[in-house]
């Protein structure tokens, strides 16, 4: 397989591809790369559970202070090893698909809680149904303790309903604006009462809460209850259409051609919307690897942060993958709301993109970055100084590397390919091969010029 | 080059693939102004829901002291502007405002449906969207696209850029420290880049400009400062200050900048509100007293515009911890020399008639965008919006 279609597979499907595993892919066939991607994904590494007692609020009220700040620290710390945990995930190499998957419902599926074990949980749910079907997927996700929380499903009673999940639901989730009315939300919300969870993170249906009466959904009539509600949502062939479409633009392009977005669709809604089938049908269509897709998409900051940590074999684990979260503003486990992160272009601006020219730096070096993004109120990240910092083994990093000569040109030719999506600009190259020619040691010029290419726009694309 | 909004669709090099241009508005910089004295709008954001009862006092309601037996402002810690309003006495220069016919107060500002999350209700409130809507661009950022600006154009004193600041295709500069900016655009390695002309991926393109306005900007920004006398001034004591001491700055050196915006956090005051928010509001008086006497001197209070905001007020009762929950409308400040109709703009909300405990608005918060980008910035509201909305002589 060719380099280029290597790093385009992995940089779209997955995190990016350490050196190592892209010489190793050299000699297969797409169709090969393809089918190990897929084998390596059976499985799936859950998160572990947070070593943190269930969080009852009648109880927290009645604790001391001293015992409620050490609740917080602990809820924070726990957060943090979460974060830690789901980047050592992508970084690992591991279940590369499932991963990508999972990162890509998360920002779908935007949800979040200041209860840690109910966000492990949700957090699992996503790495479970990621590549199995859309149907169960969703149902897991909407009956989740922190979804349920997240969009005040709990609070939604007979007699007194809460409208923001059935919407959300709706609009953000499946259908998109547009496809259903103001009633229909609130008769989808009517069903949905009586779902809810309890202080065990567990789902929980309470029949004495939940509105029996007959709905009118989507011109469909009948005693419908939640289940009933996302069965309807799913027989609906635009539900197919909205979630194909926010795929292919994720993965493909961000303007996808409307007839493969079609085509992808028709194909969805038959197969009863199985992710694996989809992503088989776009890893092995000509379409994917088309000149015109390439470098389309602009990494979003996790996965800047997670390709470099893959590139350069460094240990995710450390306090400034978190302040570059912070500072890039994409933290694990925090969207902004429950229209997901920003994409492409979105991300970039003066600040952002002096920061990720600065990015190899900052984690090559002794440097501090301090604290750096937006004053969040309820700062799960606060406590960092404890948290230790990773260094790069150079050692491992220069072996990727020791067939290449000292000269300059093959040294920057040999990293761009391993780093790079796509071409470096001609003067880059030339400015990088100038730097290098004032450095003796050949280590040294594989060191710069390899943190000059992570400096550079073009490690910015996809 | 044509500025109209009409073609700042075709002219918006940032939005276009292919080989990019310098943004040619610098270069006319360099050879001299563009406009002899323009109006500057700072936006000061209070960030975690700021309780806006504790702010702007109803001091003779009875409502008032039963629904917060014990957080309740007494009679020495408020400074009474009339028979009916009394501001918390933390806002000593904001009361001195007042008098000097420097202030508007906005009461009940709000918008129907309100979100009580600081992160939607702060989305809502920087992208001017409504309740139900999610719009991932801010109004200045449409301010910037609809004026075809450059990012220099509106700044915050930050490190990361808001929401607010964000258009569709041009964005606000968010810088700290001028010259750490410049430091680091002058780096070896930002200079290389910077040098990269005839750019065909679109992407890249975008980048690449980016860096280039970058360093551009702060240069700019840095050359102006550089001939600021009262730059060098005292150290401020808080990061505040420092925020609006390099906005002051900025203004009096004579940069083409036309909006600022600046964030003071630590409003979510659930717990033992009082010591907090009084500490809080007298950071904000006096950090806000110093801006302008620097404006003054600088002969810019005239041409200057302070808006003050928060993402959400609080409940009119208090809760069980000595501190205020999340509510809804809140109040809001305008502080210029040049004000319309100083004083209090309109009625306290009524605290008889609540929404579930919060207080219901009477202005929508685009009410008074749409009144500063019509009067103040003179630009179109309606495009900026996304609708028209009613005006008010503010300004």
């Amino acid at each position: 397989m060719d380099i280029k279609d290597i790093q385009h597979i992995y940089g779209r499907a997955g995190f990016g591809i350490s050196v190592k595993n892209q010489r190793s892919l050299y000699n297969k066939s797409r169709k090969e790369v393809i089918r190990s991607l897929f084998n390596d994904s059976k499985s799936a590494t859950l998160l572990p559970e947070p070593d943190i007692d269930f969080f009852d609020p009648r109880k927290f009220q009645y604790l001391t202070e001293e015992e409620k700040q050490q609740f917080q620290r602990k809820r924070r710390a726990e957060f943090l090893k979460l974060n830690h945990c789901w980047l050592q995930n992508m970084v690992s190499e591991n279940e590369v698909l499932r991963e990508k998957m999972t990162f890509f419902w998360a920002d779908h599926f935007a949800c979040r809680s200041i209860n840690v074990a109910f966000m492990q949980h949700y957090n699992n749910s996503l790495r479970k149904y990621a590549l199995g079907s859309f149907g169960d997927l969703l149902k897991a996700v909407s009956k989740s303790p922190a979804m349920l929380q997240f969009l005040n499903g709990q609070q939604n009673k007979k007699g007194n309903p809460n409208e923001n999940f059935a919407r959300e639901v709706m609009e953000l989730f499946t259908l998109g604006r547009g496809y259903y009315s103001e009633n229909d939300i609130k008769e989808a919300a009517r069903a949905f009462t009586g779902w809810g969870f309890n202080l065990r993170g567990e789902f929980v249906y309470r029949r004495f809460w939940h509105d029996e009466g007959n709905k009118t959904f989507l011109g469909y009539k009948g005693n419908f209850d939640g289940d009933d509600i996302l069965k309807i949502i799913l027989k609906e062939k635009r539900t197919a259409y909205f979630i194909t479409e926010k795929i292919l633009k994720q993965f493909v392009n961000p303007n996808p051609e409307l007839k493969k977005i079609q085509e992808y669709a028709d194909e969805f809604y038959s197969s009863n919307y199985d992710i694996s089938l989809f992503l088989q049908k776009l890893l092995l269509d000509d379409w994917f690897y088309d000149e015109g897709n390439r470098g389309s998409l602009i990494k979003s900051p996790v996965e800047l942060i997670a390709g470099f940590h893959i590139h350069f074999g460094l240990d995710p684990r450390s306090r400034k993958s978190i302040q570059l979260q912070q500072a890039l503003g994409q933290v694990l486990f925090f969207p902004p709301g429950v229209d997901g992160w920003p994409e492409n272009t979105d991300w970039i601006d003066s600040s952002s993109m002096m920061l990720r020219v600065y990015l190899p730096e900052i984690f090559a070096s002794n440097s501090e970055l301090g604290k750096r993004g937006k004053n969040q109120e309820n700062d799960v990240f606060k406590d960092l100084e404890g948290v230790k910092n990773r260094s790069i083994d150079w050692n491992s990093y220069f072996l990727n590397f020791n067939k290449i000569g000292n000269n300059s040109g093959s040294i920057i030719d040999s990293i761009s390919e391993s780093l790079l999506a796509d071409q470096i600009l001609a003067d880059n190259k030339n400015s990088i091969s100038s730097h290098l020619s004032s450095i003796p040691v050949w280590e040294e010029k594989v060191k710069q010029a390899s943190l000059l290419v992570a400096s550079l726009p073009e490690y910015q694309i996809l | 080059m044509d500025y109209s909004r009409r073609n700042f669709i075709k002219n918006s090099a940032l939005a276009s693939a292919g080989s990019f241009l310098v943004p040619s508005f610098l270069s006319q910089l360099k050879a001299g102004d563009l406009s002899v004295s323009h109006k500057n709008l700072i936006i000061i954001q209070l960030s975690g829901g700021n309780d806006g009862l504790n702010t702007v006092v109803p001091y003779q309601n009875d409502i008032y002291y039963r629904e917060r037996s014990s957080i309740a402002l007494n009679a020495n810690e408020l400074l009474k502007l009339d028979d009916s309003i009394a501001l918390n006495k933390s806002l000593k220069e904001i009361a001195d405002l007042y008098n000097d016919a420097a202030l508007t107060i906005i009461n009940g500002v709000g918008y129907p449906n309100p979100n009580r999350s600081h992160f939607r209700s702060m989305d809502i409130w920087q992208s001017a969207s409504d309740s139900n809507e999610h719009i991932n661009s801010g109004w200045i950022g449409r301010y910037l696209d609809a004026e075809c600006k450059g990012s220099f154009n509106a700044i915050e004193a930050d490190d990361t850029l808001s929401l607010a600041m964000k258009g569709k295709s041009l964005k606000g500069l968010a810088v700290k420290d001028v010259n750490r900016l410049v430091k680091s655009t002058r780096s070896p390695k930002v200079k290389a880049l910077i040098k990269n002309s005839n750019v065909e991926n679109a992407n890249l393109s975008y980048m690449y400009k980016t860096l280039i306005e970058t360093e551009q900007s702060a240069s700019y920004l840095s050359e102006k400062l550089g001939r600021n006398l009262s730059y060098a001034g005292s150290s401020p004591q808080n990061e505040f200050e420092r925020k609006l001491n390099l906005i002051a700055d900025l203004i009096n050196s004579g940069v083409e900048t036309q909006i600022y915006y600046a964030e003071l956090g630590g409003f979510d005051t659930h717990v033992r509100q009082k010591p907090q928010h009084n500490r809080l509001l007298d950071t904000y008086s006096s950090s806000i007293s110093s801006l302008v006497s620097k404006l003054k001197r600088g002969n810019n209070w005239n041409n200057t515009l302070i808006l003050t905001f928060s993402e959400f007020g609080r409940r009119v009762k208090q809760n069980g911890a000595a501190g205020t929950d999340h509510g809804t409308a809140n109040n809001i400040f305008l502080m210029s020399g040049a004000l319309k109709n100083p004083g209090v703009f309109n009625n306290l909300p009524d605290l008889r008639n609540l929404d579930q405990g919060d207080l219901r608005y009477t202005i929508d918060f685009r009410e008074i965008y749409a009144s500063i980008l019509e009067k103040w910035l003179d630009s179109d509201s309606s495009m900026i919006l996304g609708r028209q909305f009613k005006t008010h002589a503010l300004v």
